[in-house]
């Protein structure tokens, strides 16, 4: 069975993304939280990702055609012959997780709408000290407190730069956790390893809190929640740092 | 027999064996130049005139081989001193480009490009720079010849003489030309994206041999300081370009992982990614502008 990937202008920057990265990604899609393979996943059989022997460089269209698959009807798929664009996936997840965001705008803009989101709900769910934490791991002044400090965290992460690299890469670590029961692999960085380690427990009640929402038990956004913000992760690692 | 006649080619590469200890020393302190395999006094050294001729002895070389892996195994075998690798891997790169035919092939594949913009690319300007471009590279090589045997030196003397005068002048059209053409690069169409962006790269991988052949040229009919002052001018200037094209190449890159860049943009350009990486760490071209004075300029 092959999969086929359609065109997607959010997609493409894939073929870019690290090994590790795309390793993390192909576990959502494959594998359920147990560890077991997911009954409607194809991934894991078509011939390009089954030999790439590790090289998932390799399979990066599979493995992004096989979200779109997830992202669509599975009788609507079968029709068309191939899935759904990232960004219908992006804002169907960003709906059901209530993110205000304005469809016409940028993908990396919605993304960053959702990581305001998971930050602020996980915001309520903060110790003082886990709150000062998160100021000082994605660099806001630490001596701001109440709304101005969570308006201070906002607005870093709409900035973009940094901050929203470190706030999706905690985000995204915890998700791992959570879902394969294993963190994401960094360069060295102290700040963000203390954060990690200390804000996994907020951050990881809140996303627990929107997995266990009723309107999304469903398989597919057990799948699509983890792999938007694993994407929205490595588009922000990728942006942030001079390629060349 | 007449397989290794095809294969294998004979050139002169450095004897670092018989190098004397002030070239040596000249090296490691900045105090020499080196032109047309003539050792010189550097202007900071407070000496004048000529060190040593550089020994060169003839090897057979696999014609097969690219010429960055070919200069690095000749150096190998050499019993260089620490202070010398540097220039004496230069000198093996710079005689394995004049004496064989790595930068026609170079220029002919720049040429198949410049034909294929100049068809598709119906703009007059464009066209106009790429017949400049065109006549750059053909006196560059039409200069390398020069460069292969030093028995005519005295007889191309004068036609050397007006050959610099013209590669200076496309040289300058060149650099201006290569200023400006990225910033018409996304308000083309997809496949003329891809042409102007090859072609930038093409151009920007073959300058350092025509500026190391041009300053060969210089000092071979004795314009040693010409030959200085070019140089260290337009490996600057080839910097500053390399610097802007390094950041055009970031942005893009920026704006083809955000979605901001048109989709076949994106992928055109992501498709070309490791070959541009590829141009940046290029070792082969660093050594050509390898100055031993870089940092007393």
């Amino acid at each position: 069975m092959t999969i086929k990937y359609r065109e997607d202008p959010d997609l493409n920057f894939l073929m870019s993304c690290e090994n590790d990265d795309l390793n993390t990604l192909a576990t959502y899609l494959i594998k359920d939280k147990d560890g077991k393979s997911r009954f409607s996943e194809e991934l894991s059989n078509d011939p390009t990702y089954k030999y790439c022997n590790g090289n998932y460089q390799k399979a990066w269209q599979q493995i992004a055609g096989e979200l779109q698959l997830f992202g669509g009807d599975t009788l609507a798929n079968t029709i068309r012959g191939h899935g759904v664009l990232y960004k219908d996936i992006l804002c169907d997840v960003c709906d059901k997780l209530k993110v205000n965001y304005n469809r016409k705008q940028e993908t990396s803009q919605i993304e960053s709408y959702l990581l305001q989101k998971i930050i602020s709900d996980s915001w309520e769910k903060m110790e003082e000290s886990e709150r000062k934490e998160l100021l000082n791991t994605i660099g806001v002044d630490g001596n701001l407190v109440g709304a101005a400090a969570l308006g201070g965290v906002i607005g870093a992460i709409k900035l973009g730069g940094f901050a929203a690299y470190k706030t999706s890469a905690l985000i995204a670590n915890t998700i791992a956790k959570l879902v394969i029961g294993k963190g994401l692999k960094f360069a060295a960085n102290a700040a963000l390893m203390r954060g990690i380690a200390v804000l996994a427990g907020p951050i990881g009640i809140a996303i627990g809190a929107f997995m266990a929402l009723p309107s999304i038990t469903g398989v597919a956004y057990r799948v699509t929640i983890p792999c938007v913000i694993h994407i929205a992760y490595m588009r922000q690692k990728l942006i942030n740092k001079e390629r060349f | 027999m007449s397989q290794n006649h095809n294969i294998y080619t004979k050139v002169w590469i450095l004897d670092t064996d018989n190098l004397k200890q002030e070239v040596i020393n000249g090296l490691n302190n900045g105090m020499v130049n080196v032109y047309d395999g003539v050792v010189y006094w550097a202007k900071q050294s407070g000496n004048k005139g000529i060190i040593q001729h550089l020994p060169f002895k003839e090897i057979a070389i696999d014609k097969t081989d690219d010429v960055m892996s070919l200069a690095k195994s000749i150096q190998g075998l050499e019993a260089t001193t620490l202070g010398v690798v540097g220039l004496s891997t230069c000198i093996i790169l710079g005689a394995l480009i004049i004496q064989t035919q790595y930068l026609s092939s170079k220029i002919d594949k720049l040429q198949e490009t410049i034909d294929t913009v100049s068809v598709d690319v119906h703009s007059q300007n464009i066209i106009y720079y790429m017949d400049k471009i065109s006549s750059y590279f053909g006196a560059i090589e039409s200069a390398r010849i020069f460069l292969l045997d030093k028995s005519i030196k005295e007889e191309i003397k004068d036609i050397a003489t007006s050959l610099l005068a013209s590669i200076a002048c496309k040289r300058n059209e060149l650099f201006s030309f290569l200023d400006n053409i990225l910033s018409v690069a996304h308000v083309v169409s997809p496949k003329h994206y891809e042409l102007i962006v090859d072609f930038v790269h093409l151009v920007l991988d073959i300058l350092p041999k025509a500026i190391y052949i041009e300053k060969e040229l210089y000092a071979r009919v004795d314009k040693i300081n010409a030959a200085e002052f070019i140089f260290q001018e337009s490996r600057a200037h080839y910097a500053r370009l390399l610097n802007m094209y390094k950041s055009w190449c970031n942005q893009q890159y920026k704006d083809a992982i955000n979605g901001k860049l048109p989709q076949s943009y994106a992928t055109a350009f992501l498709q070309r990614e490791e070959k541009v990486d590829n141009l940046f760490k290029s070792k082969e071209n660093t050594l050509l502008l390898f100055s031993p004075n870089q940092n007393n300029t």
